[in-house]
């Protein structure tokens, strides 16, 4: 099989460019052998395991090159859908607080109502359900 | 308001509390100062109350306690919708995430407002995150 990288290329897992809220960027290495059947070694280097030679499936990888590319366009979108979250979510927090004030206009408190199943519902839409959440 | 012993009564100064039903009860004594003895039905208990009372007669009690039943119920379903708007938008919010590769839960900077809302009125714990 021909193989797509030569000695001395950079590349990067093509699933490893991310750019979003808890991480961006990726990780590259440099292609250090080839085998027959298409595969690409390079030397990965793991916190727990040291600097090792592994053996990769070269669909797996992408220039460093094109994953410049990609991580400029996943910043492109991500600055362009992070504003429109945060959006959203200011819109409900809004909206959460005038159900806050409609119960303070009676002498209430929202939470004095029986409302924790929207509450709930809520909080699972952004994953931050617990069984503990009702305490 | 004047009473007389025979009396039935209610309080007049109960906050509504869902799941609570109207305290009535009926004037079993009135001494020389106007002090009542009421014995109230809910736990047969008889208490002294002293002027100024904060007692209206039974039907005025019972049309008191319907009118807050009736502003909770509607006050209620407002907060509900309010409340069911609110988890819309945060459901869009997660979706839009979702599509594009994200995840909400990620976005702290994003929903912190919101879970200070929710902790701020009481609805937290520390594993909210989790």
């Amino acid at each position: 099989m021909e193989n797509k990288f030569k000695v001395g290329d950079k590349v990067v897992y093509k699933n490893h460019v991310h750019y979003g809220a808890y991480s961006d960027g990726f990780e590259s290495m440099t292609v250090v052998d080839l085998t027959l059947r298409g595969d690409v070694i390079i030397f990965q280097t793991d916190w727990y395991q040291g600097t090792r030679k592994i053996t990769i499936d070269q669909n797996e990888l992408i220039l460093e090159s094109e994953a410049n590319e990609k991580l400029a366009q996943l910043e492109k979108d991500w600055n362009e859908l992070e504003p429109v979250i945060t959006g959203k979510i200011k819109q409900a927090t809004n909206v959460f607080h005038e159900a806050v004030a409609l119960a303070a206009e009676k002498g209430f408190k929202v939470a004095d109502f029986d409302v924790m199943y929207e509450v709930r519902g809520m909080t699972r839409s952004g994953g931050w359900s617990s069984s503990a959440f009702s305490c | 308001m004047q009473f007389k012993i025979g009396d039935r009564i209610g309080k007049g100064n109960v906050p509504f509390e869902e799941y609570q039903k109207v305290e009535l009860g009926t004037i079993i004594d009135i001494d020389h100062d106007g002090n009542l003895s009421i014995k109230w039905d809910y736990d047969s208990s008889i208490c002294r109350i002293t002027a100024p009372y904060n007692l209206l007669s039974e039907e005025e009690a019972r049309q008191r306690w319907s009118l807050l039943e009736i502003e909770w119920t509607q006050l209620n379903k407002a907060i509900e919708e309010k409340l069911t708007a609110a988890g819309k938008l945060v459901d869009e919010a997660k979706d839009l995430a979702k599509n594009n590769g994200q995840d909400l839960f990620h976005m702290w900077d994003a929903v912190q407002p919101l879970m200070t809302s929710l902790r701020n009125v009481g609805w937290s714990t520390s594993s909210l995150r989790c």
